[in-house]
């Protein structure tokens, strides 16, 4: 009911195209994350659908019926922004009664039942301790999560996030990630949630949307999207560091395989392919999808160490050369490397990514014997 | 090159900086790494002469230059926000030092284009400031802080603020540009990332003073202060405090979690902070290692790999495990954490310093 489809959003400031014809749908208690760099659309998007920015052509859907020319207000939604929006004066508990407080008409509810209501949020959001605490009594983390509380307890169809957490600490944001999802399960209600971190993007959304140039380049599970991105921007800006990419040269085809050599490749590597391979195609391979041994292991090439660096979950980042090309590699710290060793680096040909000219990914690597990935590509 | 002596600064007679002794060594990529509010912007200052101290000296080459004005330092600033003149050119933004300088105009174009080339702004410089995106601008000032040529550069966290995916490919230029000027880098910073990702050295700032000075990646594999060893790394390491009870030849470290009996435990002392980075935590029993209960609060699936949080213990303390990407298919069955006590590090609570002897040992 409370499905929101967009089609062909088109939004222009003076020169600039914000968005352009973007379509989607974001389901019924779903968490989709709008991701994408600074100016790809996606706060504009946002307000978009929101009805706080009027679209210069196409419309939004919310529940099937036609909401582009409704008035923020009157489209049901819930909003939560980087800063807090609360009254500090206030216990938490009349914070997130006000709202309920000021319903008319249908949604009004009785004395027990909006205590009912409270309640049942302050469960849920683990705020039972603070209830009755000022909210300016609070740091600005449990503030901010006083807010998800107070756009939440109306039951809007919809709830949207500008980037929420950006300005609270790391166990609150923990907290709010968890609880906008517990409730957005509990009480069906479809999120939209902004943000530039692949990271958060990754822990929370049911399904990414990745913007770039006001289009959508990527939609899809993280992990899909992640592990078999349909872009290579979406190879890029999805990992830290991002896919490697490198250019392949056509040296075999038939019906739906291609056959590709590559400058990390010690050999050519057979692709599953969705459309013909043109010229100018990419590899696209996860730095995470490379291993490396002091041994001299089937198909793996001479890769010279020329940076090192601990980076996330300790692990090395490195970056290499194979021949004139650079490659970056993410090992496990047991891996003994130095600078300027010289390791034996070997791709996971199942995970590499071929794209067109045009940056599309039209295959993934065929591993000896497995034709599974074919079903399984998104 | 760089050497700083008892270098000490208060601000309405709170000391800020307290009793600072630091060097810089020559074409070093040194990082100054410290929370916000531990003095990092007011050191970088007062090493580019903005500040003047209540004691100690600023030495450059050897040469005592306490007394000198900033302008004459010879030293390249890139400040944390970037005061960029909105309605000039980038170019003529990226110039302004050298004619402030009167270098001959010539020489300023060339050197503008050169410092603009390497930092990827040369298509841009003839756009007004306020009509380039964020990350252009810090682009920008970086090339205006980096563009008189200089043997040594202070950068004071000059990406905060930035997208994500910008700080990870500014990160790597700077790098590299450092590399290729051949110059002296002192970067300042409060994130763990940046950090490991730039530094051959890196001073720890806690409190006005620096804790621990030590090599990349050796500050990290092995800290000698619990500041170190919680400023660097990321997901932050895991912190928990021990109670030592000896028993003959025998010491047991009670934690909310563990106990566990050592038998080669050297140190004299009642009470220990265990350190435990995230990826010696393991989310499956392996051999030698002590369970400690625990509840699954939240996977952060990064693709390459899952931050785990798990809330267990007797204070229901929150503990961060970070495993390969296979933490998503385990979810229903985490049941806990497993210890490695060959990977708890032991600091001692009032010092801070490193307690050697290291824990290691039976369970």
């Amino acid at each position: 009911m409370s499905e929101i489809e967009i089609r062909k959003l088109r939004k222009v400031y003076g020169s600039t195209v914000a968005t352009d014809s973007l379509d989607a749908v974001f389901e019924t208690g779903s968490v989709t994350c709008l991701l994408g760099p600074s100016g790809c659309g996606k706060t504009t998007l946002l307000r978009m659908i929101a009805g706080l920015e009027k679209p210069d052509s196409g419309s939004v859907l919310l529940g099937g019926k036609d909401v582009t020319n409704l008035p923020t207000g009157k489209r049901d939604f819930g909003m939560v922004f980087q800063y807090p929006v609360v009254y500090r004066g206030m216990s938490v508990r009349e914070n997130l009664e006000l709202p309920l407080k000021q319903a008319r008409g249908k949604s009004k509810l009785s004395v027990e039942e909006r205590a009912e209501r409270v309640d049942q949020l302050l469960g849920i959001m683990d705020l039972q301790s603070v209830a009755t605490r000022r909210v300016d009594a609070l740091t600005n983390g449990v503030r901010q999560k006083v807010a998800v509380a107070r756009a939440m307890i109306r039951r809007p169809a919809v709830v949207i996030f500008d980037e929420p957490v950006t300005n609270v600490d790391i166990v609150s944001k923990l907290e709010i990630q968890r609880d906008i999802k517990r409730v957005a399960r509990e009480l069906g209600q479809t999120v939209l949630y902004v943000t530039h971190d692949q990271t958060e993007a990754m822990t929370l959304a049911d399904r990414i949307v990745l913007l770039k140039d006001g289009r959508i380049v990527e939609s899809g599970p993280p992990r899909d999207v992640f592990n078999f991105p349909s872009s290579t921007f979406g190879g890029h800006f999805l990992g830290s560091p991002g896919m490697n990419f490198y250019p392949a040269e056509v040296v075999g085809s038939s019906n739906s395989m291609v056959t590709v050599t590559a400058p990390v490749f010690d050999r050519p590597v057979t692709f599953q392919t969705t459309s013909l391979a043109g010229t100018d195609n990419v590899v696209g391979i996860r730095a995470e999808r490379i291993s490396i041994s002091d041994k001299q292991a089937d198909n793996a090439v001479r890769a010279k160490v020329v940076t090192r660096a601990v980076g996330v979950g300790g692990r090395w980042i490195l970056n290499c050369m194979v021949g004139e090309s650079r490659v970056r590699i993410k090992a496990h710290r047991s891996n003994l490397v130095s600078l300027h060793d010289e390791v034996w680096a070997s791709v996971t040909e199942s995970a590499a990514c071929l794209f067109d000219s045009e940056g599309r990914r039209i295959g993934v690597g065929a591993a000896a014997g497995d034709s599974l990935l074919m079903e399984e590509m998104p | 090159m760089l050497e700083i002596r008892s270098l000490v600064k208060s601000f309405a007679h709170v000391p800020v900086i307290n009793g600072v002794d630091f060097v810089v060594s020559e074409k070093s990529f040194t990082v100054v790494c410290g929370e916000p509010g531990n003095g990092k912007s007011v050191l970088a200052r007062l090493i580019c002469g903005l500040e003047e101290p209540d004691q100690g000296q600023v030495l450059l080459d050897g040469k005592d230059i306490t007394g000198v004005a900033p302008g004459v330092r010879g030293i390249g600033y890139v400040p944390q926000s970037f005061a960029l003149f909105p309605q000039y050119s980038v170019e003529a933004n990226i110039g302004y030092p050298l004619r402030v300088a009167r270098e001959a105009k010539a020489a300023v174009s060339g050197k503008v284009g050169d410092v603009a080339a390497m930092l990827g702004v040369q298509d841009i410089l003839h756009k007004r400031v306020d009509q380039i995106s964020g990350g252009e601008k810090q682009r920008v000032a970086m090339a205006r802080g980096l563009v008189r040529e200089s043997a040594l550069y202070i950068l004071d966290d000059p990406l905060v603020g930035l997208d994500f995916k910008l700080r990870e490919q500014l990160t790597e230029d700077l790098r590299l540009l450092q590399q290729n000027l051949g110059a002296t880098f002192l970067y300042f910073t409060s994130e763990p990332l940046e950090a490991m990702a730039l530094a051959d050295t890196v001073g720890i700032l806690s409190g006005g003073r620096f804790v621990e000075t030590a090599d990349m990646p050796e500050a990290y594999l092995d800290p000698q202060h619990v500041q170190t060893a919680l400023a660097l790394g990321f997901p932050r390491a895991n912190k928990l405090t021990a109670k030592v009870t000896r028993n003959g030849t025998s010491t047991t470290l009670t934690t909310n979690f563990f106990a566990a009996t050592l038998h080669n435990w050297q140190a004299d002392v009642d009470n220990v902070d265990l350190i435990v980075r995230p990826e010696d935590l393991s989310l499956l029993p392996r051999e030698g290692m002590f369970h400690a209960a625990g509840d699954m609060e939240l996977i952060e699936d990064l693709g390459g790999e899952s931050v785990v949080y798990i809330r267990g213990g007797e204070e229901a303390q929150l503990l961060t495990v970070t495993t390969g990407s296979d933490a998503p298919e385990l979810q229903g069955d985490i049941k806990g954490v497993w210890f490695d006590a060959h990977a708890l590090m032991a600091f001692d609570p009032v010092t801070g310093q490193r307690i050697s002897g290291a824990v290691g040992g039976d369970s």
